[in-house]
C-alpha cells in the first residue's frame, strides 16, 4: 500500500504515470464499489472519473493517516453522495447489470472479481441495502478492516460492527433464498 | 464502460482542459487587475490634484464697478477730532413707495407718493426725487404723512413701481478708527463713506460701502427710497436703493444719495437675525 502513496507522490511531483498506475490499479474496484451506491453504469463511470479528476486537478495532499486505499475510497464515496445530492437520485431505473455488460463488452465484474463465486456473491450483495452492500464489499472484496471501513463510511467502529452484523444476517437470508449456503462464502 | 487506460486518458484530458482554462483566466485576471489598478491610480491622482487646487471663488463680474478707494484714503487722513462720532447715528426710515405715473389727456402727469412711516417731515425734500425721476410737471401732496389715493380716471398707466423695503443707514463709527488715522473733517467725507452700512429687509441684510461706484446702465429694479436724517447738520438726505444687474439682492446693492450723481456699490456684509 505504501507503493500507492509513492505513486501518488510521484504524480504530485509532476510524473503523470504515477496517477496512471493508480487509475489502473483502482479503477475496477472503485467502479464496483460505486455501482453499489448509485446502481447506474454511466453514473458510476462519471463518479469514478470525477474521483480521479479530483486527484489530477486539485491534487489533495495524502497525509498518511490511513491507507491510501481507504483515503481513495473515501474520496470516491463522497463524490458519489455529492453526485446523488446534486441530482437527487438515489437509485436508477436502469439495472446495473444490464448497463455494465452493454457498453463495450468489458465485464468489470469478471475482470475484477475473477472467480465465479465472487461474482455470484457480488450479484446477491447488490440486492441488499446500500449501506449493507458497502460494508460487505469493503470487507470481502477490498479487505479493509473495521477501522478502514469506518473511515470510508464516516462512521464509528461500533456502528460499523453493528452494520456488519445486520448486513451479514441480511446476506445470509438472501443467499439461502437463492439456494446457497452462507457458510460456503 | 471504459477500461482503465481510457479512463486515465479521459482524466488527463479533463485535467489539461481545466489547466488551460485556469491559465487563461489567470491571464485575464492579471490584465484586468493591471488595467483596473492603472485606472484607480489615475483616479486617485486626479482626485488628489483636484483637491490640492484652490477653489475658484464664485464672484460675479466686477469689471464694471469703479474703485474710488484712492480718493477716500486722502480724505481719511484729514479727519478732525472735533467732529468724531462717539456713537453710530442710527436713522430709521421705513418707506413704502407707491408711485403711479399717469397721463391725462396726453399732457399732464400726476405723481402720487405714499409714505407709510418716516421720520422726515420736509415735503419738499421728499418730493424732489419724484420730480427728478419723472422729468415731468408734478403735483406733489403737501405732506408725506398724507396718503393720497391714485386717480383712477387716468387713460394710460405708463409705469408702476410697488416695492416695500425697510432700510436703515448707519453712520461710520469714527471712534474705532481714531487710533490709526488722523481726524477727518466731516465735510470732506462723502455720504457713502459717512453712511458705510445699510440694513435692508427683514431678516435684515447688512451691506457695507466699498467706495466703488456703479454705472447707471447696469442698475436694476428700484428697491426703495429712504431718508436719512442728519441730526448734526439739520439736513435730511434721500437715498435711492437699487438692485444691480448681475447681482442678487443678497449680494450687492447700489445706493444713490440725494445731491450726488454716483451710484455707490454696497456689498453684502452679513445677515442679521
Amino acid at each position: 500500500m505504501g507503493n500507492d502513496a509513492d505513486r501518488y507522490r510521484r504524480f504530485l511531483d509532476g510524473d503523470d504515470n504515477g496517477l496512471r498506475e493508480i487509475i489502473d490499479i483502482y479503477y475496477n474496484g472503485l467502479t464496483l464499489y460505486i455501482s453499489g451506491i448509485v446502481r447506474n453504469a454511466s453514473e458510476t463511470e462519471e463518479i469514478v472519473q470525477d474521483t480521479f479528476v479530483k486527484l489530477a486537478v486539485k491534487k489533495p495532499k495524502f497525509k498518511g493517516k490511513c491507507e491510501f486505499k481507504t483515503w481513495l475510497y473515501t474520496i470516491a464515496r463522497n463524490s458519489a453522495y455529492n453526485y446523488l445530492k446534486r441530482h437527487k437520485v438515489r437509485f436508477s431505473d436502469q439495472p446495473f447489470d444490464e448497463c455494465i455488460t452493454l457498453s463495450d463488452g468489458t465485464d468489470v465484474e469478471r475482470e475484477y472479481l475473477k472467480t465465479e463465486r465472487n461474482i455470484e456473491l457480488h450479484s446477491i450483495m447488490k440486492e441488499l441495502a446500500p449501506d449493507y452492500f458497502q460494508v460487505l464489499y469493503l470487507m470481502y472484496f477490498e479487505s479493509l478492516d473495521t477501522e478502514g471501513i469506518a473511515n470510508v463510511m464516516h462512521k464509528s467502529k461500533r456502528q460499523i460492527g453493528d452494520l456488519l452484523y445486520r448486513a451479514k444476517k441480511s446476506l445470509k437470508s438472501k443467499l439461502e433464498k437463492a439456494g446457497f449456503q452462507y457458510e460456503e462464502f | 464502460m471504459k477500461n482503465s487506460k481510457e479512463m486515465a486518458d479521459s482524466v488527463f484530458a479533463i485535467r489539461d482542459a481545466y489547466t488551460k482554462k485556469r491559465n487563461k483566466r489567470k491571464k485575464i485576471i492579471k490584465k484586468t487587475a493591471f488595467a483596473g489598478s492603472t485606472v484607480c491610480m489615475f483616479v486617485l491622482i486626479f482626485a488628489g490634484i483636484k483637491q490640492s487646487m484652490p477653489e475658484k471663488p464664485q464672484t460675479p463680474d466686477k469689471s464694471v464697478i469703479v474703485d474710488n478707494t484712492e480718493s477716500t484714503v486722502s480724505a481719511e487722513t484729514s479727519i478732525n477730532s472735533r467732529e468724531k462720532h462717539t456713537s453710530s447715528a442710527k436713522t430709521t426710515a421705513v418707506t413704502s413707495v407707491n408711485t403711479t405715473s399717469e397721463t391725462k389727456s396726453g399732457t399732464q402727469t400726476v405723481l402720487t407718493s405714499k409714505a407709510v412711516e418716516t421720520t422726515v417731515t420736509d415735503p419738499a425734500e421728499e418730493n424732489e426725487y419724484t420730480s427728478e425721476s419723472a422729468q415731468e410737471e408734478t403735483e406733489a401732496p403737501a405732506s408725506l404723512e398724507t396718503v393720497t389715493e391714485p386717480d383712477n380716471t387716468a387713460n394710460t398707466v405708463t409705469e408702476t413701481v410697488n416695492n416695500t423695503q425697510t432700510a436703515n443707514f448707519y453712520a461710520k463709527d469714527e471712534e474705532s478708527d481714531n487710533d490709526n488715522f488722523a481726524h477727518v473733517a466731516e465735510e470732506s467725507l462723502s455720504l457713502c463713506q459717512k453712511y458705510s452700512t445699510v440694513e435692508i429687509g427683514s431678516p435684515a441684510i447688512e451691506y457695507t460701502s466699498s467706495d466703488k461706484t456703479v454705472p447707471a446702465d447696469i442698475l436694476g429694479e428700484l428697491l426703495c427710497i429712504t431718508d436719512i436724517p442728519d441730526t448734526e447738520n439739520m439736513h435730511n438726505y434721500s437715498a435711492e436703493i437699487y438692485l444691480i444687474t448681475g447681482y442678487k439682492q443678497n449680494e450687492a446693492i447700489a445706493v444713490k444719495f440725494e445731491g450726488e450723481d454716483e451710484y455707490y456699490f454696497y456689498g453684502f456684509n452679513k445677515l442679521k437675525e
